[in-house]
């Protein structure tokens, strides 16, 4: 049974379509030269420039896709 | 990845794309109306928004035969659509919103045709249709839909050239190789496929993978009704024929595998044995009779009927 009043929740699948050319280490300066001024669906009508997503995120850079989106969970 | 299990891939490094797909196991309303239609492209668009949740980034996104009109034994024409129909756009919004591929089963109006046709559509990450394919084996003496006639293959994300085939079209091992010959690297086939053929399901995806070296992405309905039970059990499958991973039976279920288009290219372009798409062509090969190009005359008489009538 699918769960009613399904959460948005779809912002993270959009912040790894706007990553899919990034390669990892990356500091997070570099990451905001490069995707920062992509736009992220962040709920059903709104979006998010990607650069205040990440200048949310507590590391300045990420050795692996891995410590990016746990970062990005933690911010 | 078991690839080159039996033998060597030559030609050095290999590199190769990653399509990450997602395979919706569901259970349609076989509609009497566009409001059931619609029941259906609104639950369809929940598993592609679940994909997008559980897989993010994902690529393609397969749904069954039947997900979006099923198929009513008695009001099955008040449902035919169009590409131009709003229900058709519904899914196109959802492929732009998301950015991701879709395949969906739409059962068409074909100019010129009292009957539809029982399609497959693949629809880009920009919400365009980009490839249409008519069942070419309609399960007959069952299904009334109108043959198709061609079996295209588009490019897709990633790499991939894909091909589609419906349903009872994987009984038929020349479709499969007509995909693969045309030159798809994944074959999508999406059924609504029913007991008692647990098994044929099984061995034909499976066996045209590895006949054909290609990718075969399976996507069943599940569900009782009138006359039979689809049973689910999708299943992607590897150009050698193992199952990369597969869903129950009988129950709601999403599918993902992360496919290398790129490897089927390379098997074809540098496996030194078992290569069955140059070999099917070039029969008897190794025989100094034949000069090294071997048999390249059809002699099969299975395939020597037509051409004069259409």
């Amino acid at each position: 049974m699918i769960m009613q009043n399904m959460p948005y929740m779809l912002t993270l699948h959009y912040i790894v379509l706007a990553m899919r050319d990034i390669r990892f280490p990356i500091t997070k300066a570099e990451l905001i030269r490069r995707v920062g001024d992509r736009q992220i669906r962040t709920s059903p009508n709104g979006y998010t420039p990607f650069s205040e997503i990440l200048e949310k995120m507590p590391l300045d850079e990420f050795s692996c896709a891995a410590e990016f989106y746990c970062n990005h969970s933690a911010s | 990845m078991i690839i080159g299990s039996s033998h060597g891939v030559g030609g050095g490094k290999t590199e190769t794309e990653v399509l990450s797909v997602v395979c919706a196991q569901l259970e349609p309303i076989h509609a009497a109306n566009m409001e059931e239609v619609n029941r259906n492209i609104d639950k369809i668009i929940e598993y592609m928004e679940i994909g997008a949740r559980g897989f993010p980034g994902y690529d393609l996104f397969v749904s069954p035969e039947f997900a979006v009109q099923g198929m009513h034994p008695i009001q099955r024409r008040n449902v035919i659509l169009t590409l131009d129909s709003p229900e058709v756009q519904r899914l196109r919004d959802a492929c732009a919103r998301l950015q991701v591929w879709g395949i969906f089963s739409v059962i068409l109006a074909l100019e010129g045709h009292r009957e539809p046709g029982n399609c497959a559509i693949m629809i880009n990450d920009r919400g365009e249709v980009v490839h249409q394919y008519c069942k070419m084996n309609p399960w007959i003496p069952t299904e009334r839909h109108y043959p198709g006639w061609e079996c295209p293959v588009t490019p897709g994300p990633k790499g991939s050239r894909i091909a589609t085939i419906v349903c009872a079209d994987g009984d038929y091992p020349e479709i499969w190789r007509e995909a693969a010959y045309n030159g798809a690297n994944v074959i999508v086939r999406i059924t609504h496929y029913m007991n008692p053929w647990e098994e044929a399901w099984k061995l034909t995806n499976r066996c045209a993978a590895y006949c054909n070296q290609v990718y075969v992405v399976g996507c069943n309905c599940y569900g009782v009704e009138h006359a039979c039970a689809a049973f689910g059990n999708s299943m992607i499958v590897n150009p050698d024929g193992n199952v990369i991973t597969e869903a129950p039976m009988m129950v709601p279920y999403m599918l993902k595998a992360d496919l290398y288009p790129g490897l089927v290219d390379k098997l074809r372009e540098s496996s030194a044995i078992n290569s069955f798409l140059y070999s099917f062509r070039h029969r008897g090969a190794s025989c100094c009779d034949l000069g090294g190009r071997g048999q390249t005359k059809n002699q099969y008489r299975a395939y020597d009927f037509g051409g004069e009538e259409q």
